[in-house]
């Protein structure tokens, strides 16, 4: 594909990336990757339920789909360190979908989707049990030839974020942080689908987050966090309050192992309300992950995200728009992985999704198995 | 000690009446003389010249050195530059480092015995077959103490640097210092006699102290891990001795592969425990890569400050000494690795001096025991 061709969001957050991406060699010693991992491969996924998505840009009257995926991806975590101690860290991660559709009625579609991130973290130490950090991060996605329900996939977006958090030691926890952050998402709407810049927003979030260890293997995390969204394409249609605002106030405990497994469970409720009385709701989720070597290298993982949701009131029409059905996700998810040889691991995996569409309490689901790779060179 | 060069008497100002007791430079010639320069012109041009590379040498010296000190950082210049500079400077700056070196040398000197001591006591759990007993010791007494003594003897590495460095400077300005006394006695009209024995003196003491940092180039003991202890052996050592001894490394020996199969085990655990994260970790990038049905920043798996700290990428950004507990596993592993190589030396070495000391028993005429 020529630079020409590529999604201009693409582009901004492929330079967002360049810039972040620490120099190499430039300060000999003080940078490196904690973690730099390749990934390709391949996947068969079929898609139920033909529900309306007022961000498709195409209608199909298909009730079932199906797709070859093909998928490469490179994440790293790298680091600056200066006198033995980290600086900056910096997450990147991107990748490249490739579906080949069939099932549906009016043509095969072969949407191709980029995704790319890139966070820089900064820290400061302030004394023994201090320790402040600021982040700016870019985040991005494009989606070409997207296809109708129910393949959904989600539209292409720009979104910036930013913020800051200190962290302190306390008696009680290990570590108390309380951290403010910054996001503006901007969504890419295609000229005959304008609705999708309805999901254009910008948000505040102040959480309070904390862990605590049992032992040396268990711990418990915990936050409590309040979001406050602004949507400022959505109409409320009060003129002394026209577009809409949302608070979500977000609270969870958590609890991990780490021993011969690593084990994580979860619960998280969100209570939504809004100036709009649309998306006004409170849900429930619990989630779950195991990952544990079931024989020699191989390592058998499952994860697991049942939610629950329930509406302030019940309007019979669409309420919700394409992307904010993920608060009412759920995913199970099993693998098996192995080592295949030197820094390379290959994993077998088979994953169901149920999620949200526009219209409450209507749902599509996924189910896919697949076959990755994953190389980590050098480490 | 060595005493001086002693004075000798000289005249290289060609006719001028040798006084006694004038120090000269030893067998070297005034750089202007045979070439018909006037000598206060040289010395004009010099002290011009002097003044000029002063200036011109502050701005490239560290920050923080006021100029004379600039002049005993290493920079290239004349002597003559460095003869400026108070030579109880550069000997303070010596003694710092000497004091600094020889603190962290007494520090690993302490920690080596307690980190033998604490082998040892692995090497009994093992014989008595308690297991949680000799895994505790080492990951709470043995890698915290041995992390010590590889910090130490780190700081030690670069201490000793400094320390070289200081002591070249310090060389260097003694030297150049001495340059300049003699420059005094050639002078003309030559000093009073006075002053020519106060010159005397000092270049007398200046040489000592040249000649005893001199010997202190002698290598200095380095701190490092559990050295294989170094038997001197006497022409009078019979059979039964030389046997003792190798037996005491041999044991020795047996100590480091006990701790050799403790670190391979506690690799192992660590090389498992980073898969099954690393299978953790892959599984949720696999599932939020994509973001297919998430919003930006929403749903379960997103990720958050919050959620980075907890996932370690913040642990080592906090200052001060970590404990071994708390390095991320990668670094973990690699200090084991190191500790087994380093274990794995110094049983290979203590085998080696063992089977050295029992073939010598065995000329010296006796059998193995």
């Amino acid at each position: 594909m020529s630079v020409e061709r590529m999604p201009r969001p693409l582009i901004q957050t492929l330079l967002a990336l360049l810039l972040l991406l620490p120099p190499v060699g430039a300060a000999e010693g003080q940078l490196g990757w904690r973690d730099l991992v390749v990934t390709g491969g391949m996947s068969g996924e079929g898609y139920q339920g033909n529900l309306p998505s007022a961000g498709a840009v195409l209608q199909d009257s298909t009730r079932t789909a199906s797709a070859l995926v093909g998928e490469v991806g490179l994440r790293g975590d790298g680091f600056w360190r200066r006198n033995g101690t980290t600086r900056a860290t910096l997450f990147v991660d991107g990748g490249l979908r490739q579906f080949a559709a069939r099932g549906f009625q009016q043509r095969d579609y072969a949407p191709r989707e980029w995704v790319g991130e890139a966070e820089v973290t900064f820290y400061q130490d302030l004394g023994n049990s201090a320790l402040f950090s600021a982040f700016t991060g870019v985040r991005g996605r494009e989606v070409q030839d997207r296809t109708p329900m129910p393949l959904f996939l989600q539209p292409g977006y720009m979104a910036l974020n930013g913020g800051a958090s200190l962290r302190i030691g306390s008696t009680a926890w290990d570590w108390l942080d309380l951290s403010v952050s910054a996001e503006r998402a901007d969504f890419s709407a295609p000229e005959f689908a304008p609705q999708v810049r309805l999901l254009d927003r910008e948000s505040i979030t102040l959480q309070l987050a904390g862990a605590r260890g049992l032992d040396p293997q268990q711990g418990l995390d915990a936050f409590l966090a309040v979001d406050l969204a602004h949507y400022r394409e959505q109409e409320t249609f009060d003129s002394l309050d026209p577009y809409r605002r949302d608070q979500t106030l977000r609270a969870r405990v958590g609890w991990t192992y780490r021993g011969g497994m690593v084990a994580r469970a979860g619960v998280e409720g969100r209570l939504n309300r809004s100036n709009s009385r649309r998306p006004e709701y409170r849900s429930l989720t619990l989630d779950g992950q195991l990952s544990t070597v079931v024989f020699g290298s191989t390592v058998a993982t499952a994860y697991l995200v049942l939610t629950a949701k329930e509406y302030q009131e019940s309007i019979p029409f669409a309420r919700l728009l394409p992307g904010e059905e993920a608060n009412s996700a759920s995913t199970a998810f099993i693998s098996l992985s192995r080592e295949l040889a030197r820094n390379l691991d290959g994993a077998f995996r088979i994953g169901w999704t149920r999620a949200e569409a526009e219209t409450g309490d209507d749902y599509f689901q996924r189910l896919g198995a697949g076959l990755l790779l994953t190389y980590r060179p050098g480490l | 000690m060595n005493q001086p060069t002693p004075p000798h008497r000289t005249d290289d100002r060609g006719g001028q009446e040798a006084r006694p007791g004038r120090l000269a430079r030893s067998g070297r010639v005034g750089r202007w003389e045979g070439r018909g320069c006037s000598w206060e012109l040289a010395r004009g041009l010099a002290a011009a010249a002097l003044v000029l590379m002063a200036l011109f040498a502050q701005p490239f010296g560290p920050p923080g050195l006021s100029r004379s000190e600039a002049g005993t950082t290493g920079l290239p210049g004349p002597v003559s530059l460095a003869a400026q500079v108070p030579a109880d400077a550069a000997r303070a700056r010596y003694e710092r480092a000497m004091e600094d070196f020889r603190q962290l040398q007494q520090e690993g000197e302490q920690l080596r015995p307690r980190l033998d001591q604490v082998a040892a006591t692995i090497q009994n759990y093992r014989d008595a077959g308690n297991q949680r007993a000799m895994n505790d010791v080492f990951l709470n007494e043995f890698l915290p103490r041995n992390q010590r003594l590889q910090d130490v003897t780190v700081r030690a590495g670069a201490a000793k640097a400094v320390l070289d460095e200081a002591r070249r400077e310090f060389l260097r300005v003694l030297r150049a210092r001495e340059e300049v006394l003699l420059a005094e006695l050639d002078r003309t009209p030559p000093p009073s006699r006075a002053r020519e024995e106060e010159i005397n003196r000092q270049v007398v003491r200046l040489r000592q102290e040249v000649n005893e940092l001199e010997r202190e180039r002698e290598p200095i003991a380095e701190v490092g891990f559990s050295p294989v202890p170094r038997f001197d052996v006497a022409p009078t050592d019979g059979p039964v001795e030389l046997n003792a001894q190798a037996a005491f490394l041999e044991q020795r020996a047996q100590t480091n592969v006990s701790l050799i199969i403790l670190v391979d085990e506690e690799i192992r655990v660590r090389e498992q425990r980073l898969r099954l994260e690393r299978a953790d970790q892959d599984s949720r990038v696999g599932i939020i890569r994509f973001d297919g049905d998430r919003p930006p920043g929403t749903g379960p798996g997103s990720r958050s400050a919050a959620g980075q700290a907890a996932d370690g990428r913040a642990g080592d950004a906090r200052g001060g000494e970590r404990s071994f507990a708390e390095l991320p596993l990668g670094e973990q592993i690699e200090q084991l690795r190191s500790v087994r190589m380093q274990a794995e030396e110094a049983r290979d070495e203590a085998l080696e001096r063992a089977a050295q000391l029992r073939r010598l028993a065995i000329v010296r005429g006796g059998g193995r025991p």
